[in-house]
Order: C-alpha cells, then structure tokens, then sequence
C-alpha cells in the first residue's frame, strides 16, 4: 500500500489517539512544555512514568495520578518525560507542545533570588509588573514552587490581584507563607487551614476583603487594603527570620488597571519595601524607561525585563468568572481530595448586620464622605440572594469605621432570603452559630 | 487511589476554619501545621 501522510498513522494502534476515556502515552523532550486547556465538564488524567515534568514550577511525583479540571496550565519537561493521560475530550492529534521560550531565564531569576537569599536576612521583595495575560502569576507560581525545591525557604506570596483567588475566594488580597509544595491540581494553589488532616499541607494567609469586582470601582478602598495587607506583612518578617530572608513574591494587578503616572507601582514598592521588580512582557520601551525612573531611587539596578511568560494565553472572561466561582466552591466544600462540610444556620433578618464598600460610579451622591467609609445595606433579596458576604471580627454594634480596618473571620454565602418569614439562610464554612458580627457584603453571588 | 471517590460515610467530617486575626497571623509558624498523611482511600 502506498504510505500516504497520515494513513499509515490512522492504521496504528490508537497511541495517542484519544477522544475516549483510555489512557495514552505521550512524551515530551526536555524543555519542551505541553500547553493544555481542560473545560470545566471533563476532567483530565495525568500520570508521569518516567523524567522530571513540572507544572508551574512544581515537580510531579512519579506514578501518581493528578485530576484537573477547568484549568489552563503546561506540563514542563524538566528532563525528557513520558507520561499517560487520559481525557474524554482530548485527541492525540491536537496536543499543543511547543519548546518552553523562557524556562531558562525563570530559572536564572530564580537563581539571582536565591543568591540574595543565601547573602542576607533580608531576602528578595520581589513585584512582578507585567500587562494582562502575560503569565504574572504563572511566574509567581513558579518563583514561590523553586524556592521551597531546592532549599528549604519559605517564601511568601502576596496576591494583590482581587479578580484572581489564591488561597481564597475571590474579591480578597492575600499573603501567604509557601512552607510546602504546592497542589498542581488547583488553580487556587491549594488548600487554606481546615479543621482536620488534608493530603498536602495546607497554607495559613491571612485574608483581607476589597469586595468589588474592579479597582476602578473603589480605587482608594483597595489602596487602604493594600495598606493592611501590607502592614501585616511587614508585622510577619519582624517575627520570622525565615519568611524574612526568603522574600516575598508579589503578584500585583495588570498594569492596564493602574494609574498611567505609576504612582500604584511607587506605592507598592514603598509599602513592601519591594527590592527587586521584574517586568514580564513590557515590550514598549518607553514604559520600560519610564518604569524604572520612576521606582529607580527605590529599587536601583535590580530591575529585570522578562517576556511574555512561555504558554501563557489570554482567557476568555466567562474562564475566569468560572475560576471565581470555582474557588467560592472551594472555599465551603473543598475539593474531591479534601471534601469539607460547610453548615446552613437559618437567622431572622434581625440577627444580622450588613454593610458595603462604595462603588464610586454608583455612589455619587454622598462623595464628601471618604470613599473608604461602609455603607448600611438593607436586609432584603434584591440585596442579598446568593450573595457572598464577608464576615468581620468586629462586632455588629462596632461603627463602620471600625468595621473597616478590623480582620475578617471569613465568608458567609446568603443562600436564601425570605421576605416573608424575615428569615436568611447563610451558609457557614465553620459548624455552629452564625457569629454576632458584622457583615461586609461583596459583589460576588454565587448560585449552587 | 481515585481522587474523587466520596465515601457514603466519611470518617473524618472538616470544614475551612475561621481566619486568624493578623496579630495571631502575625506570629503564627507554618511548622505548626502537622504532617496530615492520614489514610484517605490510600492503601495502609
Ligand atoms: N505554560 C502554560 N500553559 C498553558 N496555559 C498557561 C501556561 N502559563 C499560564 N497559562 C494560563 O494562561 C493564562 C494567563 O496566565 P497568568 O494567569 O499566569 O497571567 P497573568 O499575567 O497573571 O494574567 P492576569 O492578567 O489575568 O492576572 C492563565 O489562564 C494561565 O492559567
Ligand atoms: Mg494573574
């Protein structure tokens, strides 16, 4: 028979074939990457047989499975690898895998970070300034992944992104010590302190809640955030020598969404003392200048200037609505490695006390008052229905200014209103009454 | 070990637990957190 392109492949034994639910191998050459997106109604089987393939940054375990879904992440051939997969809704044949681009200079940076490490108490602080898309948290993810690898640092992540959930639901910035390896299988990271024994260890952040969707919204709300964070931080590296010499790795938002002067970037440099800025796919030189007159006298020389992070790809907004609600999922009922119980408590619409942030192209009426100052919220179902609230540690007789600065417990999600009965449903991450404390009211809903 | 099987009646019922408060965050260390190698549906 003639061997005609691509005949002779559709008569082999289906290697690769895939669009069923089997196992195929693959292999990927040394630093290459295979690029996968996995939907959110399939799910994806990864199991490593042999080589050393990492998933940002982090190595996968030889013979153990991983399950993914609703996820967009790369399988890096740290050495030649070959692994099985098996996905109802991948084919052989449309397999991206590409050669890794910037594999090697993520590596030299680690290696500059690690340099600083082992020559001063005073670690890296290191911001990541990049445009939208361009593999900022990637890199995050895999600076904090190399430095827990090799040595045994504990790095810290800062996420002051609110669209993105690390660690927790959406709506929040986060810090958090990486004291052990990440889960690949979760595009939160991983898991925040349960009440019992999970797989892998699980992270204490510590959680402050902006609430609204985008900074514009309340710019001067999340710069106050920023500050609390920040302090807390800074609070953390006086007491830990070891966070302190590892650094801290931040993760700020894409730099369409701040202001054109730089003034946000100077802002946090100043309120991290950040030491080290890397740019990640800035290809205009003029802002690349501009960037470094502006936080020279703060940073000096140690400005880096990546490219667009190898395999990062521009995700539709309905991916990144799904990633919200998967980690508000996450938050109350784990994962199908740590499956958590959450609890219902049922109230009377006079056991509660809400409050909300000022969306400032909504609340123009009452600009004199500061934009950082909480507003009463009624207790009805247009209000409240499947909202996500935040739930204070400041008591619900405490002003709002109070409220404002005070630390969060964690999230309730109002799963019913009745305005009939006067009653609420709230759903509790932690069993038992629901705290006499106020309420913060997000602008995330979440419907299950 | 597949991932995803729920047992009908799970030994070890959790829960997220509250936040702490930045000054216990503050001085909280992450060797605190115990080695939770426990049997999920793992063999042993
Ligand atoms: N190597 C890779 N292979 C496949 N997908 C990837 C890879 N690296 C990153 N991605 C995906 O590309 C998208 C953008 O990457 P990432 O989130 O790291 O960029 P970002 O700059 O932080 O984006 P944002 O502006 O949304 O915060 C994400 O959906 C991420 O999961
Ligand atoms: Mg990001």
């Amino acid at each position: 028979m003639e061997s005609l392109p691509g005949i002779n492949d559709l008569n082999q034994p289906s290697a690769g074939a895939g669009g069923d639910d089997e196992f195929h191998r693959l292999s990927i050459k040394q630093g290459s990457e295979w690029n996968i997106e996995v939907s959110p109604e399939t799910k994806l089987t990864i199991k490593v047989i042999s080589g050393i393939a990492e998933i940002f940054g982090t190595e996968l375990a030889i013979g153990k499975e991983y399950n993914f879904r609703n996820y967009k992440f790369g399988v890096y051939a740290v050495e030649d690898v070959e692994l099985e997969w098996r996905c109802p809704e991948l084919t052989g044949e449309t397999l991206s895998i590409s050669p890794n681009s910037t594999a090697k200079s993520v590596y030299n940076l680690h290696f500059a970070l690690e340099k600083m490490r082992s020559s001063s108490f005073d670690g890296p602080r290191v911001m990541i300034v990049g445009e939208t898309s361009s593999g900022r948290t990637a890199l995050s993810r895999t600076l904090c992944s190399y430095g827990i690898k090799f040595k045994s640092y504990q790095p810290m992540y800062v996420n002051l992104d609110p669209q993105q959930a690390i660690f927790s639901p959406p709506g929040c910035l986060t810090a958090t010590p990486i004291s052990d390896i990440l889960d690949v299988q979760c595009s939160t990271w991983g898991q925040s302190m349960t009440s019992g024994a999970t797989p892998l260890h699980s992270k204490q952040p510590v959680v402050k809640n902006f609430g609204l969707e985008r900074l514009s919204e309340n710019k001067r709300l999340y710069l106050d955030v920023v500050e609390q964070l920040a302090t807390s931080v800074n609070g953390r590296l006086m007491n830990d020598s070891l966070v302190r010499r590892s650094g801290l790795v931040i993760d700020i938002p894409a730099i369409s969404d701040l202001d054109e002067d730089y003034n946000d970037l100077e802002y946090f440099t100043k309120q991290f003392k950040v030491n080290v800025v890397v740019l990640v796919g800035i290809s205009d030189s003029q802002k690349v200048d501009a960037i470094a007159k502006k936080l020279g006298s703060l940073v000096g020389s140690r400005m880096v200037n990546l490219p667009r992070i190898s395999g990062s790809v521009k995700p539709e907004d309905a991916f990144k609505r799904s990633l919200q609600r998967g980690a508000i999922r996450e938050y109350f009922y784990g994962t199908p490695d740590t499956v958590l119980s959450p609890y219902a408590v049922g109230v009377g619409f006079e056991d509660v006390t809400v409050y909300r942030p000022k969306n400032v192209f909504e609340d123009t009426q009452d600009a004199q008052e500061a934009a950082t100052h909480l507003l009463p919220v009624a207790v009805n179902p247009s209000n409240l229905q499947h909202a996500l609230v935040a739930i204070s540690y400041a008591d619900r007789k405490a002003t709002p200014e109070v409220i404002q600065k005070a630390p969060i417990l964690g999230f309730g999600l109002i799963t019913e209103v009745n305005d009939k009965r006067n009653k609420l449903r709230i759903l509790l991450p932690v069993p038992g009454a629901l705290p006499n404390k106020s309420m913060i009211l997000t602008s995330y809903r979440y419907l299950e | 070990a597949s991932g995803s099987v729920t047992g009908p009646t799970q030994k070890n019922i959790q829960s997220r637990n509250w936040y702490l408060q930045d000054s216990q965050w503050i001085s909280f260390k992450d060797e605190e957190i115990v080695s939770t190698t426990f049997s999920l549906s793992t063999d042993g």
